[in-house]
């Protein structure tokens, strides 16, 4: 079965971008074919590290149609949505009745959503639960960069409805330091490209394979809702 | 006479900004060539002088008292509009209502728009919730809790435009 992975989240700075950025690094780490899709038109953080991404533009509806068209070619589609669309999703999947388009094309689709502590982003995942229920899978990444509370997220109701109703699963994402955030910035690095980089000192290549080895290990903890069935 | 006024304006279309054909315009309209500049004949064509547009309301002004008055008593346009066209003066309320506007200097007022009205929630036969109300008492688009239909599934609340404030359900703590 093919696997569609959208990163969504409407809350903007919840950690799309960055998810989505090592994520794919991860695809490539592992040889793990794949299309990458980045959906931002203001920040296409995703296609500025990794060039061969294609871009869809959400302002054009019939663009949208290029996330299924991949998925008639690749076995694992993977789409980093920019903030604030989830109602343009939503609509657009109401428009294509998203279960046939997924059955026709032997697909699933898992929502990878990250929050933090805010409650705006627990909103968001709530919201998107409310719309697809089980038709879909999640996958919630909490991203620690801002903070490591996510006393909102556990307390809230959403949270123990995707676990116990819907098969969802939690993965942690931890901080990276700001300076090692910084330097891949400034030079569009990924961390497997900053860790290669002669100019990255040693123990910064340390810190940053640390980094890297506990966010794969937590990408693999839910590879089966990640990555195509074999 | 004819010929040197032509050599001249001839001469003159070289000589100045504009182009020959807006010279030979103006020499061949309603003014006819001078040897000399007479104020006096001037003045008396340009009393003469109709422009080619008519005036605008032209045939509305000889009724400005009529519309005026009929305005005080809070005719409507289109009542004004009727009455002069039932008496030999056709006209539209359109019409009327630019005369009021521009030449009486009636004030526009925008038009308030109606107030956007909410479907109001109704139950279908089967029990599916069509509508479902998605504002809460605070105003603010916010979803209400997802109903279900006779599956069991949850139909999501339906959605409005503007702003939208996070309310973040919470488990409720276990009773003991």
């Amino acid at each position: 079965m093919k696997r569609l992975d959208l990163i969504l989240n409407g809350k903007g700075g919840v950690g799309k971008s960055f998810f989505a950025v090592n994520f794919v690094q991860f695809l490539k780490d592992k040889g793990i074919a794949h299309v990458a899709i980045d959906s931002d038109n203001e920040n296409s953080t995703l296609k500025r590290f990794h060039s061969d991404t294609r871009f869809l533009d959400l302002d054009k509806r019939r663009e949208l149609d290029g996330i299924f068209g991949a998925l008639e070619k690749a076995n694992l589609v993977v789409m980093d949505c920019r903030a604030a669309s989830t109602d343009l999703f939503i609509d657009y999947f109401d428009e294509i009745d998203l279960p046939a388009v997924l059955s026709a094309l032997n697909t699933a689709l898992t929502l990878v959503m990250p929050v933090n502590h805010e409650s705006d982003s627990v909103d968001q995942v709530q919201r998107l639960a409310d719309q697809f229920g089980k038709k879909c899978n999640y996958v919630v990444i909490r991203n620690a960069a801002h903070s490591d509370s996510f006393a909102l997220f556990e307390s809230s109701e959403v949270r123990a409805q995707l676990k116990d109703k819907f098969g969802g699963r939690e993965i942690a994402m931890s901080r990276l330091q700001d300076w090692l955030v910084e330097a891949l910035n400034a030079e569009n690095l990924t961390v497997t490209g900053a860790i290669k980089h002669p100019a990255v000192s040693l123990l910064d290549r340390q810190r940053l394979q640390t980094w890297q080895r506990q966010l794969y290990a937590e990408i693999e903890a839910v590879a089966e809702l990640l990555l195509p069935a074999k | 006479m004819s010929l040197d006024w032509q050599r001249i304006v001839c001469a003159g279309a070289f000589s100045f900004p504009f182009g020959r054909r807006q010279i030979f315009r103006f020499v061949s309209g309603s003014l006819h060539p001078m040897s000399s500049f007479d104020p006096a004949t001037v003045r008396k064509a340009v009393q003469e002088f109709t422009p080619r547009r008519p005036q605008k309301f032209q045939d509305l002004l000889p009724a400005k008292d009529v519309i005026t008055e009929l305005r005080q008593k809070r005719a409507s346009y289109r009542a004004i509009a009727d009455l002069l066209t039932q008496h030999c003066l056709p006209t539209s309320k359109t019409a009327i209502a630019g005369f009021c506007h521009q030449v009486l200097g009636e004030i526009v007022r925008p038009r308030r728009r109606p107030g956007r009205k909410r479907p109001p929630a109704s139950v279908q036969g089967n029990g599916e919730n069509t509508v479902s109300d998605s504002t809460s008492a605070s105003g603010v688009g916010v979803s209400a809790e997802p109903s279900t239909n006779p599956n069991g599934d949850e139909i999501p609340p339906g959605r409005t435009r503007g702003p939208r404030i996070a309310q973040v359900r919470k488990l409720k703590p276990p009773s003991t």
